[in-house]
C-alpha cells in the first residue's frame, strides 16, 4: 500500500510539475525549438532584456496586479465587517449572496458586460476612449473583491464578537478598536485575500482583454496576440523567471510560518514580508525596464525627413501579432523610428483574429487610429461603413505598391486600403516520409499517409483545400458546393492526425508529422528546425490573402494615421518589415532591391511561369457562412 | 450613613425589534456596594449592563452617573470597565500587553504602566505569566487576565457579564470568594450579571430580580430568600412550595383546607394570597401528629439530604429532610408559624411552587421539548 502511494505522490507531482520543468527546460535552449535541445544557453534571457514591450507589459501586469490588491483588500475587508455587523435577516442574506455572484459568473460574461459598462459611462461623459488603465483596474478590483470578502468573514465569525467591545470598554475609540484588535485577530483572513487577489489579477486574462483599450496591455494579453506566429521563447525565460521568484516567496511565506509558530510575530512577519516583496518585484521590474530600454541599441534611422506638426500626438495601432520590425536582434525598430522622425507616440496593441478585431471595432469602445485586416474582412468592414476613406494625396509612397495588389476586390478603387503583407497556401512534406514529390491537395486525403496528415483547425482554410482539391469555388453561393466540401473533409478525419494551429510547427519540426498546410512565410521557420521539410503549391490553386492597412471610422487621429501609413511603405521600413516577417511585400522597392535576402524567393515570390492559381477568400453571405460553420461543427464531430 | 449612588438608572425601555427588553426601569446602585442582577436567561439583565458599559443606549429613559446624565457618552469614555462572559481576551497579545491595554490606550508612562501590571498580576495570583501567550492559560487564568486587565484602570465601576459561568463547578466557587475579596480590597463598586441563585446569594450586598424587563424585587439576600414579594421571585430563588391561600385575618391563614397562624399582616379580610413553605422548614411527623396529611410519592436522595415528594389532596409538596421515607408511606406534615411567609397575588400566581410534574420522566419530556424548540 505504501508504495502505492508513493507511487500516486510521485505521478501527482508529476503531473502537476512537469509542464513548468519542461518550460524551464526549453528557455534554456540554444534554438528556438520546442521539440529538439540544441544546447545550453541563455540567450533568450538576453532577448528578454531587449524586449521592452514585454517587459512594460510585465510591470503593467504587477502593477495592476498590486493596485488592485490592494484597493480590492481595503475595500472587501470594510465590507466584510459591514456584512458581518448586519443584523441577521434578508438584507444580510443579500448581501452576501450579491457579493458572491461576481466569482460564480464566467469570466467572459464579467468581462464584456464591464466593457459595456464603461463604454456607455463614457459615451454619458462624451469621452471617446473609454477603456484604458484605469478600466482594467476597475475590472480587476470587481473580481477580487468577492475573494478578500470571502477571506475575511469565516475570520471574523471565529473572532469573539466582544473584542472590539473590550478595547472600546478600556478606552479605544471605535476606529482604534478596529485598527488595534479586530484587525490583527482577522489578519490571517486579509492576508490570504490579499494574496488570492493578487494571483488572480495576475494571471487574468478574459476580463484584461475585454476592459483594456488601445493603450494598455498585460502580459497575459501581450503572450495571447503573440500566436500570429509563435510565442517567442523569450516568453518561456519570462515565465521561467516568474515562476521561481513565486516559488521562492511560497518557500519564505512558509518558513516564517513554521518559525514562528507560536509568537505574536508572526503576522507583523507576514506583513512585512508581504510588503517587502511587492516593493521588491516592483522595484526590479522598473530598474529592468529602464535598462532594457538603454540597452535598446536597435537602429531608428531613417533618411527621410518628417514634419513634425503632430508632435505629441498619439497614435493608437491596431496590429497582428508579431506582424511588425520591433527591433530584436538589430532589426529596426519600426513604431520607435516613427516616433523619433515625427514626435507621435506609438500605442501598439495586437489581435489574434479579423474577427477578434472586428468585435472591438464594432463594440466602439476603442479609438484604434490604424488597423490591418484581412482581405474579406475589409470587404465586409467597407460594407458595413466602418472604415474610412485615405488621403492619398498624403501617402505618397504609395507609387511603391506594386500594380497586381492595386484594384482587388475588396476595394476596386483604392479608396480604404494600403497592402502591408500578402501570404499564400502551400503544402509543406517531409521528404523523408513522403518520398515522392507531391502536386496536389489530394495528398492530404491520401491513406498511405493516413495518420501523418495534418490540417487546418479553423473552418475557412480547412473548407479552402477540400474546395480547391474537388475543383470547387471556394467563395461559392451554392449551398450544395459548400456540402460536397463537407463531405470531402468527412472522409479525409479518416487518414487525419490532427487539426491545429501554431502547433503545426511542433510536429513538423519534429518529423512527428508529414504533411500540413501552411502559409508560406511560416515554412522558413520550420526549415530552419528541419532540413527534410519541403515546400510546394498544388496544381489545383490556392488561396493567397493581403493584409492591408485601414482606418476605423472611429479612428481620433487621421491626419498622424496618414503619416504613419506612409512611413510604412518608406523602403527601408518595409524592407525591415519583409525581412522580419516573412511574408512577400506587396512593396516594389522592397521585391527589387538587392539586398533583400528574400529577393526571387520562389516560395514567396513564385515566377510567373509556376502558373501558380490563386484564389482570395471573399466574405459570404451571412446564410452560407451559417451553413458552412454549422457543417464545420458536423465535420470535427464525426 | 447613607452612601451615595454612583450609577441610577431611570424609567428605562429598551425594545429590539418590537420585543420589549427592558420596560420601565428604575435602580440605583450604591457606590463600593456589589450588586447583583439575577434572572433566567432573556430577563434583561445583560442589556442593563450593556447601558451602564455605554454599548447600548436606552429607547427611553436615563443613566446617571455619579448624578450626571450619561446617555450618548460613548463607552470608552465612561469610568466604567466590564470583564465579558467569555474574556474578550486580546489573541494577538501576551498576558503582559492585554492587561497594559488600557493603560497604554491612555498614554500612561511606562513605568508607571510595568508597576501597575505586577501589582495587577499579584492581585489575581498570575506573576510570572507575563509573557505567556492568552491561548496557553486554562479557562481560570483565563479569567484573572480579564480581571486584571479590567481593573488595571482604576474604574469606579465594575461590570461583570456571566464571568464565571464557562468555570467548572470548583474553580467557580473559589474565583466567588476571591471577586469579593479584590472587590473589598479595591473598594470598587461591582455589578454582576448571573442567573446563577446560589451565586447571587453568596457574594453580593444586594440581589435585583429580574423578569421580563422588570425588576421583580431588590434586596439583600436574606431579603430575598426569606420575604419574596412574589411568586417568580420565591420560586426562581431556592425551592418553594407556593399554595393558594385565604388571609382570614391578621396573623391567620387557610390553605389546603387547614388554618395556619403565621407571622404576616397588613392584608385585607378574607384576601386570597399566595402562600409560601421552603421545603427545609417542613417537618414530617407521624400522620395523627401532622397539620396535613398526605402520600409520599416519591424519594430522591441528594447526599445532604433527601428531596420527598407528598401528595396532599392533589397538591405535591417538596420536603428536605435528613430522615429516610419510602414511597407509599402516609406521613404528617407539621409547619411552624414563621415558616409561613404571605405574598400577594401576583402575574406569577399559580405558575410556580406545584411539585406535581416533578418526576422523571417530566424532566425528560420537557428536556425533550427544550431540544425540539431549538
Amino acid at each position: 500500500m505504501s508504495i502505492l502511494r508513493k507511487i500516486f505522490i510521485a505521478l501527482m507531482l508529476v503531473f502537476l510539475y512537469a509542464p513548468l520543468l519542461v518550460m524551464t527546460f526549453f528557455s534554456f535552449n540554444s534554438s528556438s525549438s520546442t521539440s529538439v535541445f540544441e544546447g545550453f544557453s541563455l540567450k533568450w534571457y538576453e532577448q528578454l532584456l531587449y524586449d521592452s514591450e514585454s517587459i512594460s507589459a510585465l510591470q503593467n501586469t504587477l502593477i495592476l496586479a498590486v493596485l488592485s490588491a490592494v484597493i480590492a483588500t481595503v475595500l472587501g475587508t470594510v465590507a466584510a465587517v459591514g456584512i458581518y455587523k448586519m443584523k441577521k435577516g434578508i438584507l444580510k442574506t443579500t448581501m452576501t449572496t450579491v457579493t458572491n455572484i461576481p466569482m460564480m459568473t464566467p469570466e467572459i460574461v464579467t468581462g464584456v458586460s464591464l466593457m459595456l459598462l464603461f463604454v456607455f459611462m463614457a459615451s454619458l461623459v462624451g469621452k471617446k476612449e473609454a477603456l484604458g488603465f484605469g478600466t482594467v483596474l476597475c475590472a480587476h478590483i470587481t473580481f477580487n473583491l468577492p475573494y478578500v470578502i470571502l477571506n475575511v468573514l469565516p475570520k471574523l465569525k471565529q473572532t469573539d464578537s466582544h473584542l472590539s467591545e473590550a478595547a472600546e470598554d478600556l478606552g479605544c475609540t471605535p476606529v482604534k478598536a478596529f485598527l488595534k484588535v479586530v484587525l490583527p485577530a482577522i489578519y490571517p483572513g486579509i492576508f490570504t485575500g490579499f494574496i488570492m487577489s493578487f494571483t488572480l489579477s495576475l494571471d487574468d486574462f478574459v476580463i484584461s482583454y475585454f476592459t483594456s483599450g488601445t493603450a494598455f496591455q498585460t502580459l497575459p494579453i501581450r503572450i495571447y496576440s503573440m500566436t500570429k506566429k509563435t510565442v517567442k521563447p523569450t516568453m518561456y525565460a519570462l515565465s521561467t523567471i516568474i515562476f521561481l521568484t513565486v516559488l521562492i516567496l511560497l518557500i519564505l511565506v512558509n518558513l516564517s510560518k513554521s518559525e514562528n509558530k507560536k509568537s505574536k510575530l508572526r503576522p507583523r512577519l507576514m506583513k512585512m514580508a508581504s510588503v517587502a516583496v511587492c516593493v521588491v518585484i516592483v522595484a526590479a521590474m522598473t530598474g529592468i525596464s529602464l535598462i532594457s530600454r538603454n540597452l535598446k541599441n536597435t537602429s531608428t534611422a531613417v533618411v527621410s525627413e518628417y514634419n513634425r506638426d503632430l508632435a505629441g500626438t498619439t497614435l493608437n495601432v491596431y496590429n497582428w501579432g508579431e506582424y511588425i520590425s520591433d527591433g530584436t536582434d538589430d532589426t529596426l525598430d519600426v513604431n520607435a523610428a516613427f516616433e523619433k522622425l515625427t514626435g507621435i507616440k506609438v500605442n501598439y496593441s495586437y489581435f489574434e483574429s479579423n474577427e477578434e478585431m472586428y468585435a472591438k471595432i464594432k463594440a466602439g469602445s476603442s479609438a484604434y487610429d490604424i488597423i490591418i485586416p484581412s482581405d474579406y474582412m475589409i470587404h465586409r468592414m467597407i460594407k458595413e461603413n466602418m472604415l474610412k476613406k485615405l488621403d492619398f494625396s498624403k501617402i505618397s509612397n504609395y507609387s511603391y505598391i506594386d500594380e497586381s495588389y492595386k484594384n482587388l476586390y475588396f476595394d476596386p478603387n483604392n479608396e480604404y486600403s494600403v497592402p502591408y503583407n500578402v501570404g499564400m497556401v502551400g503544402l509543406i512534406y517531409n521528404s523523408k516520409i513522403v518520398t515522392e514529390k507531391p502536386d496536389s491537395w489530394e495528398v492530404l486525403f491520401d491513406s498511405r499517409y493516413a495518420g501523418n496528415i495534418l490540417t487546418f483547425n479553423n473552418s475557412r482554410d480547412a473548407f479552402g483545400i477540400a474546395q480547391f482539391a474537388l475543383g470547387l469555388d471556394i467563395n461559392s453561393s451554392n449551398k450544395d458546393d459548400w456540402t460536397k466540401a463537407a463531405d470531402k473533409l468527412i472522409e479525409q478525419n479518416k487518414v487525419l492526425q490532427a487539426r491545429v494551429m501554431d502547433e503545426v510547427f511542433n510536429k513538423m519540426e519534429s518529423g512527428n508529422a508529414a504533411l500540413a498546410p501552411y502559409y508560406a512565410g511560416d515554412f522558413y521557420t520550420m526549415k530552419e528546425a528541419n532540413d527534410d521539410l519541403e515546400f510546394v503549391y498544388p496544381k489545383e490553386g490556392t488561396n493567397i490573402f493581403v493584409d492591408s492597412v485601414c482606418v476605423p471610422q472611429t479612428a481620433q487621429n487621421y491626419d498622424a494615421a496618414m503619416i504613419y501609413i506612409n512611413f510604412l511603405l518608406e523602403p527601408e521600413v518595409a524592407l525591415a518589415n519583409a525581412e522580419y516577417i516573412c511574408y512577400a511585400s506587396p512593396n516594389t522597392s522592397v521585391i527589387n532591391n538587392e539586398e533583400y535576402s528574400f529577393k526571387d524567393d520562389p516560395i514567396l515570390y513564385p515566377p510567373e511561369e509556376f502558373k501558380i492559381k490563386t484564389q482570395y477568400y471573399h466574405d459570404l453571405d451571412p446564410e452560407i457562412r451559417n451553413h458552412y460553420e454549422s457543417l464545420w461543427t458536423k465535420v470535427r464531430i464525426s | 450613613m447613607e452612601k451615595e449612588n454612583i450609577v441610577e438608572l431611570k424609567n428605562i425601555s429598551v425594545a429590539f425589534d418590537g420585543e420589549q427588553v427592558l420596560d420601565g426601569l428604575n435602580l440605583e446602585i450604591k457606590d463600593k456596594e456589589f450588586i447583583t442582577l439575577l434572572g433566567p436567561s432573556g430577563c434583561g439583565k445583560t442589556t442593563t449592563l450593556r447601558l451602564i458599559a455605554g454599548f447600548l443606549e436606552p429607547d427611553s429613559g436615563d443613566v446617571l452617573f455619579g448624578g450626571e446624565k450619561i446617555n450618548g457618552v460613548p463607552s470608552y469614555k465612561r469610568q466604567v470597565n466590564t470583564i465579558f462572559q467569555r474574556y474578550a481576551l486580546f489573541p494577538h497579545l501576551n498576558v503582559y500587553e492585554n492587561i497594559a491595554f488600557g493603560l497604554r490606550v491612555k498614554k500612561r508612562p511606562e513605568k508607571e504602566i510595568k508597576e501597575k501590571v505586577a501589582e495587577m498580576l499579584r492581585l489575581v495570583n498570575l506573576a510570572g505569566l507575563e509573557k505567556r501567550h492568552i491561548d496557553t492559560l486554562s479557562g481560570g487564568q483565563q479569567q484573572r487576565v480579564a480581571i486584571a486587565r479590567a481593573i488595571a484602570n482604576h474604574p469606579k465601576v465594575l461590570l461583570l457579564d456571566e464571568p464565571l459561568a464557562a468555570l467548572d463547578l470548583k474553580l467557580r466557587k473559589d474565583m466567588q470568594k476571591e471577586l469579593k475579596k479584590i472587590q473589598q480590597q479595591l473598594g470598587i463598586t461591582f455589578i454582576f450579571v448571573t442567573h446563577d441563585q446560589e451565586e447571587a446569594l453568596t457574594m453580593s450586598d444586594r440581589v435585583v430580580v429580574m423578569d421580563g424587563g422588570k425588576i421583580q424585587q431588590v434586596g439583600s439576600p436574606q431579603d430575598i430568600y426569606n420575604e419574596p414579594q412574589n411568586a417568580f421571585v420565591a420560586d426562581f430563588i431556592g425551592e418553594s412550595n407556593i399554595v393558594d391561600g385565604n388571609m382570614l385575618r391578621d396573623y391567620f391563614v387557610e390553605f389546603s383546607g387547614q388554618k395556619f397562624d403565621c407571622l404576616d399582616k397588613g392584608f385585607a379580610e378574607n384576601e386570597l394570597v399566595d402562600v409560601v413553605v421552603r421545603p427545609e422548614d417542613v417537618d414530617i411527623v407521624a400522620p395523627e401528629k401532622g397539620m396535613l396529611k398526605g402520600q409520599v410519592t416519591s424519594v430522591a436522595f441528594l447526599g445532604v439530604h433527601y428531596e420527598i415528594i407528598v401528595d396532599i389532596g392533589g397538591f405535591k409538596w417538596m420536603i428536605q429532610t435528613t430522615d429516610e421515607h419510602f414511597v407509599g408511606d402516609n406521613v404528617g406534615l407539621y409547619i411552624e408559624p414563621d415558616a409561613i411567609h404571605i405574598m400577594k397575588k401576583s402575574r406569577y400566581s399559580g405558575l410556580y411552587g406545584d411539585y406535581s410534574s416533578y418526576s422523571e420522566e417530566m424532566d425528560e419530556m420537557n428536556e425533550m421539548a427544550e431540544e425540539a424548540a431549538k
